[in-house]
């Protein structure tokens, strides 16, 4: 008996994606809390000291307070339990807040959403319309665009932006904190990078597949250039920038650490900044596991995107980026 | 095209709103908005000592006692009347009558009680480190009793003046310490609580039928402003550009660069210089600096000066002893640190550092090298510092490194030089600091120095302990034990709307008496 290869082939491309992403954060899991105990320092004598300005604490108390949040236990059984608890969700309370880690993410990660959503939203529609532009004619100067917005510091970009549109033009507010006008300015900020990368990748697959024979032949029956790149060329170019915009969801959390902080946004960047500089071990954990998976889970979605975008990818997923240029 | 441009433009009105809408309010509705340049993670004043943390809880508690921050003065606020034993070992106490906390309940003798008998049970660093010696408190009757001491302690009073000593209700004290930390405290203060979001903001309300505040207050009754909301803008930036944009009325710790534009022109700087001990480079005696007479050639080698005119600004002042001006019992030693490069070198060549061909001094081969051991980042004051220093041939290495770090290394001795400045109006930061019986950092061996601590926290009456103060200090700068380099001074812009903003003895905020125009 035979059976078409292409009804197993789907569910079982499925459970491959779906492990390989199980594996990722447990993997991040693993690493984070390897890192946080083999650096130096004791996070409850810098919870202790930092808060009275790193004022000496008696060792007694240290050693109290260790005991009383687990930390005098073997390493493994630290290990196990956390791994365990962070299974059912449960990431353990903040060294430094003593509040529940699961509760801190899911206060922060609305905000975080949001700004991240947007970002990536303006980082596509504004990178397809520099990489339309560059293969316009006369598009030159929307081919040097990218290089130059994507060497452009976020840092610096948030506190001219701030003093453009909140100081000079008092149009939008310079704390982000609140709605709607808070949300352009961080968002634009963190976006200019974004839309950097997927203009030039997206700009340059525009560019070769224009060059294929087929476009050739469009432009031969007398069709303008302008109709070639919006009506045939977007599409078929738009692998490699659909596999870059995956790759930038993991940059716009390293993103909000900055952006967050310039314009005083609560959310996951300013949790995580604040957790790693005071070695908050069950805060960085939660946020690298929800972030882990996360970002597992945006890729999983552009895997199963490919197919729509191209069908071929969907008789041979193990080959799929590659038998588009074949 | 036109419709949609049109459109947009109606917009821009609606996009301007929030920014605008407490300008609009009368003014015993006014929210004052104050930038703080950080979350501090735990508000519970017994708990934290962070300045960002007291900044909001000193308006939810009150204290036994104020301490007037012209004089040092130690006056009534809970406690009408209060006095120390003859042997300096038990205070009396007669609390003000009708004082309740924002939960209901009675503030009474029996509520004192419960919070010293708590507060002595957090590790003892911060509020918690000035109760030592606690041997209980007697109640007498709600309104009078006697907290007792195993020695003297001459700082205690002083110390129920901090917002770390603010009276909770006994509820409090069997509360969590984790919920604590996120505002699950109860005291009498004029604001309560409304919520704390993290890494966002912190609101404060009003306390109505408020009636007791400290005799220092401007008014009696409620305070003037409906609520007090606090943002927390890490970016210097960002907290200017909120002030200049209206929308904060007060942003904390001004940049140098940045404050001329906040004089005149509808704002005002609010500047205090903190009392307690200024910032200097505390030296580890365990190593190099053993040696007193390089410590000394330090002493005299920093141009004071140099580091107010060129990088902290007139705001600030350079150190003329230990303590700053603003402490009291402090007394003008600047005759100990007058700028001397001169007598600086020649110190080294007495203590056997002779100049090597780059400049730098050697002694039997070796490079004198000093580390300074710096939380990150680095401030710019102290590459003055290491350039003063490189021009007498000491090479100081600037080691600025995480906070996490930076406690482990200081900890374990791993710096010759790290700088441990403490904020309070209280010559008792001496011991703190210094006490080889503490912490004792700085390694120094058991001397007379410690017998003088002892005396200044136990003398019973200010000319005892203004005497034990003075040798002391004296001790320390003659023994050049530690550089003193400039006095410390809070630098807040205030717009022009806002009256009445003060800042207590420790230079928290203190809003009772604002209001709004």
């Amino acid at each position: 008996m035979s059976r078409s290869p292409d009804r197993t082939a789907v569910p079982r491309y499925l459970a491959g994606r779906l492990l390989q992403a199980a594996v990722v954060v447990w993997a991040a899991f693993t690493v984070v809390f390897a890192i946080q105990r083999l650096v130096p320092g004791d996070p409850v004598e810098l919870m202790l000291s930092g808060r009275n300005g790193f004022e000496a604490v008696p060792p007694e108390d240290v050693a109290r307070v260790r005991a009383e949040l687990g930390f005098d236990r073997p390493i493994i059984v630290q290990y196990l339990d956390a791994a365990v608890s962070a299974l059912r969700g449960d990431f353990g309370t903040s060294i430094q807040t003593g509040r529940p880690v699961a509760a801190m993410i899911a206060e922060a990660l609305p905000a975080t959403l949001e700004l991240g959503l947007t970002a990536l939203a303006l980082s596509v529609v504004a990178g397809i319309v520099l990489a339309v532009a560059a293969n316009l004619p006369r598009g030159g100067a929307a081919r040097a665009l990218p290089g130059l917005a994507v060497s452009l510091p976020s840092f610096l970009v948030g506190l001219v932006l701030i003093q453009l549109f909140a100081l000079r033009w008092p149009l939008l507010p310079s704390l982000g904190g609140s709605g709607l006008p808070g949300l352009v300015l961080p968002a634009c900020t963190l976006a200019i990078p974004g839309a950097a990368l997927v203009g030039q990748v997206l700009g340059r697959s525009l560019a070769e597949t224009l060059r294929e024979p087929y476009c050739e032949t469009l432009r031969a029956t007398g069709a303008s250039r302008t109709r070639v790149v919006l009506g045939h060329g977007l599409r078929n170019a738009a692998i490699p920038a659909v596999t870059v915009a995956g790759v930038l969801t993991g940059g716009l959390i390293g993103g909000a650490v900055v952006v967050e902080t310039v314009f005083s946004r609560q959310g996951i960047g300013r949790i995580v900044q604040f957790a790693v500089s005071t070695q908050d071990l069950p805060v960085v954990q939660g946020v690298v596991v929800v972030a882990a998976a996360g970002f597992a889970g945006v890729n999983l979605a552009i895997d199963l995107l490919y197919p729509v975008l191209d069908p071929r990818t969907v008789r041979r997923p193990a080959q799929r980026v590659r038998t588009v240029k074949a | 095209m036109p419709a949609t441009v049109r459109a947009l433009t109606a917009l821009v009105p609606l996009l301007l709103l929030p920014a605008c809408a407490s300008d609009a309010s009368p003014a015993a509705d006014a929210v004052l908005a104050v930038a703080l340049p950080a979350d501090p993670g735990c508000l519970d004043p017994q708990q934290t000592g962070q300045l960002a943390a007291l900044d909001v809880s000193r308006s939810l508690v009150d204290t036994l006692t104020d301490q007037d921050p012209e004089t040092g003065e130690i006056v009534p606020w809970l406690a009408q009347e209060f006095k120390a034993s003859p042997d300096g070992k038990s205070f009396s106490f007669v609390l003000r009558e009708g004082v309740t906390f924002s939960d209901g309940t009675p503030l009474d003798s029996d509520a004192v009680k419960a919070t010293f008998d708590r507060l002595i049970k957090f590790p003892a660093n911060g509020a918690p480190a000035y109760l030592r010696g606690y041997q209980g408190t007697d109640v007498a009757d709600a309104r009078r009793f006697t907290v007792t001491f195993d020695a003297p302690n001459a700082q205690f009073l002083q110390a129920t003046s901090g917002a770390g000593f603010g009276i909770l209700s006994p509820k409090t004290a069997t509360a969590d310490p984790a919920e604590r930390c996120r505002g699950g405290f109860v005291g009498s203060g004029p604001f309560v609580l409304d919520h704390y979001t993290a890494n966002q903001e912190i609101v404060i309300k009003r306390r109505e039928g408020y009636a007791w505040p400290s005799s220092l207050a401007e008014h009696e009754g409620e305070a003037k402003i409906a609520e007090a909301r606090f943002v927390f803008v890490p970016e210097a930036g960002a907290r200017t550009g909120a002030l200049a944009s209206g929308q904060v009325h007060v942003a904390q710790n001004i940049q140098a660069a940045d404050r001329a534009r906040f004089e005149g022109g509808g704002f005002r700087l609010l500047t205090k210089a903190v009392p307690g001990l200024v910032p200097p480079l505390s030296l580890n005696h365990a190593g190099v600096l053993g040696d007193q007479r390089l410590r000394a050639a330090l002493l005299v080698g920093v141009d004071r000066q140099a580091l107010v005119d060129t990088v902290l600004g007139p705001q600030f002042k350079p150190a003329t002893s230990v303590l700053s001006s603003t402490t009291p019992f402090y007394a003008d030693r600047s005759d100990l640190l007058r700028h001397d490069p001169d007598r600086a070198k020649k110190l080294l060549d007495e203590a056997g550092w002779k100049p090597g061909p780059d400049g730098i001094r050697t002694k039997d081969g070796k490079a004198l090298k000093l580390v300074w051991l710096i939380p990150a980042p680095t401030p710019p004051v102290n590459e003055l510092v290491q350039q003063q220093l490189r021009t007498l041939g000491i090479d100081v290495e600037l080691r600025a490194v995480p906070p996490a770090k930076y406690v482990e290394q200081q900890q374990k001795g791993e710096f010759d030089m790290t700088a441990v400045a403490v904020t309070r109006a209280d010559p008792d930061v001496l011991r703190n600091i210094f006490a080889t019986k503490g912490a004792n950092l700085w390694r120094l061996p058991p001397s007379d120095l410690d017998s003088f601590l002892d005396a200044q926290a136990e003398a019973t009456d200010d000319t005892a302990r203004k005497e034990a103060v003075d040798k002391a200090v004296t001790w320390i700068l003659e023994h050049a034990d530690t550089v003193p380099l400039y006095e410390n001074a809070l630098v807040h812009a205030v717009s022009a709307k806002v009256d009445g903003l003060g800042l207590d003895a420790s230079t928290r905020l203190s809003l009772h008496d604002v209001a709004l125009s």
